[in-house]
């Protein structure tokens, strides 16, 4: 009987999940309504990163504490836009490891060392989307991450904030993202086992991009 | 009776694999930033202090601490800054929270957005004017404990022109480190007006929509270090 009694609760719990995910999809479905109404139209074609106004970034929990940031001065990327299925669209970055930035130099110097990120035998993280699902106003980008020569599918949820002409006329794109890796799964170990220097890394991707 | 009991085991297993199926797959979304901060609240009740151990000033961690800001540039991204070099104290009364108190100070020619010429413009007259205005302040005049958070309200001093602002923050820990050293995190965000503070620059896109954003995110992720009692001179 006890097992009986388990075995609904367990069905119930997983029955309660799944209903739970629908509704919030109907909630995204009514943001990208509202999103739509949006002045300037998307346009199909390639977008290159603008490094003035872009920012990849991590956040590292320090002690359990606070997020420590970071970021790479150092990248590259474009995305491929296009506008008449969103699905085709892709994307890729690469980031230098060696421009690592946390705004405290002896702190970078460490994390550019084989403790971390071991730049010169590493020199860049890398992503490659080879899939594009859209979900309500998100599009989950999935791809190839490449971090210290150890390469991992990784689903990145990103948002488009819209899109913009600029003076001249140029089309500028927004995009932005946060997803959160164990970095042990890359070989990044150092401080992990104590605690002192969080295990799960949250990227921070605030991308505009300008055709 | 036993065949219904297999058929009810055969569910439950399938009902388990739904469950980890849907656990497994939340943990690839945002739903995993919730499991962390369970995480914390475990590390934090795990090391749990007594109130005096609690009490006391507490110093910003330079190396741990941000004081960010993020602003929106022609309606699309957030681009984010800090300043390098900053200083603060956290006076805690584990007793009464709202006789705790926060105060920092910031060197505006220390922002860092990451782009040298843009840093250059921050420090110019058409922003922080640092040259005039060196310093920006933030000194708290109220605490309030609401449930898990502190509303901490205090004058805002930047570019000569002092605000009133109100700064909900989250304290995570004290904690001890491995050191024996008393640890804690204060999270805090808030958003201000930088025209209130004769902060003009920027003119509008073509379809209306300013360049950058009136409205500053400030971001505050302070760890501090509870100062050790000084020793009596001999």
């Amino acid at each position: 009987m006890k097992k009986v009694i388990l075995t609904i609760v367990f069905a119930l719990i997983g029955g309660a999940f799944l209903f739970g995910t629908d509704s919030l999809d109907a909630k995204k479905i009514s943001i990208e309504e509202k999103f739509g109404n949006s002045t300037v139209v998307a346009e199909s074609g390639a977008y290159k990163f603008d490094v003035a106004h872009s920012a990849i970034g991590f956040k590292v929990k320090h002690m359990g504490l606070v997020d420590v940031p970071g970021y790479f001065t150092e990248f590259s990327g474009t995305v491929n836009y296009n506008a008449d299925d969103v699905t085709k669209s892709s994307v890729e970055f690469s980031a230098k490891t060696a421009s690592v930035d946390t705004r405290v130099a002896r702190r970078d110097n460490h994390l550019r060392s084989a403790d971390f990120f071991d730049a010169e035998k590493f020199p860049e993280i890398t992503f490659k989307s080879k899939k594009v699902e859209k979900s309500g106003d998100t599009l989950n980008v999935t791809g190839d991450f490449t971090l210290r020569g150890v390469t991992k599918t990784m689903t990145i949820p990103v948002k488009v904030a819209g899109f913009a002409s600029g003076r001249g006329g140029s089309k500028v794109m927004g995009a932005t993202a946060e997803t959160m890796f164990d970095r042990t799964a890359f070989g990044v170990d150092y401080g992990a086992k104590s605690g002192a220097i969080g295990k799960d890394v949250k990227v921070i991707l605030n991308i505009e991009a300008k055709k | 009776m036993n065949k219904r009991r297999f058929l009810f085991s055969i569910f439950g297993v399938f009902a388990l694999f739904v469950l980890v199926a849907v656990f497994s797959f939340s943990g690839n979304s945002n739903a995993s930033s919730m499991t962390v901060e369970e995480r914390i609240e475990a590390y934090a009740v795990k090391t749990k202090l007594s109130k005096e151990e609690q009490m006391g000033d507490y110093q910003f961690d330079k190396a741990h601490s941000t004081i960010g800001f993020k602003i929106r540039h022609m309606g699309l991204v957030d681009v984010p800054g800090a300043f390098r070099k900053f200083d603060g104290v956290i006076n805690f009364d584990a007793k009464k929270a709202k006789n705790s108190k926060v105060e920092f100070t910031a060197e505006m020619k220390s922002v860092d957005t990451g782009i040298n010429a843009r840093d250059n413009h921050l420090r110019s007259k058409d922003f922080f004017e640092v040259q005039k205005y060196p310093e920006m302040s933030f000194k708290s005049t109220k605490v309030k404990k609401k449930g898990k958070r502190y509303i901490v309200t205090g004058d805002l001093t930047m570019k000569g022109v002092t605000k009133q602002v109100r700064i909900p923050m989250r304290m995570y820990g004290p904690i001890k480190d491995g050191r024996g050293t008393i640890r804690m995190g204060v999270t805090g965000q808030t958003v201000i007006n930088r025209r209130a503070f004769n902060v003009n620059y920027g003119s509008n896109l073509p379809n209306g929509t300013p360049m950058l954003s009136d409205n500053v995110v400030v971001d505050l992720q302070i760890e501090s270090v509870k100062k050790k009692p000084k020793q009596a001179k001999k």
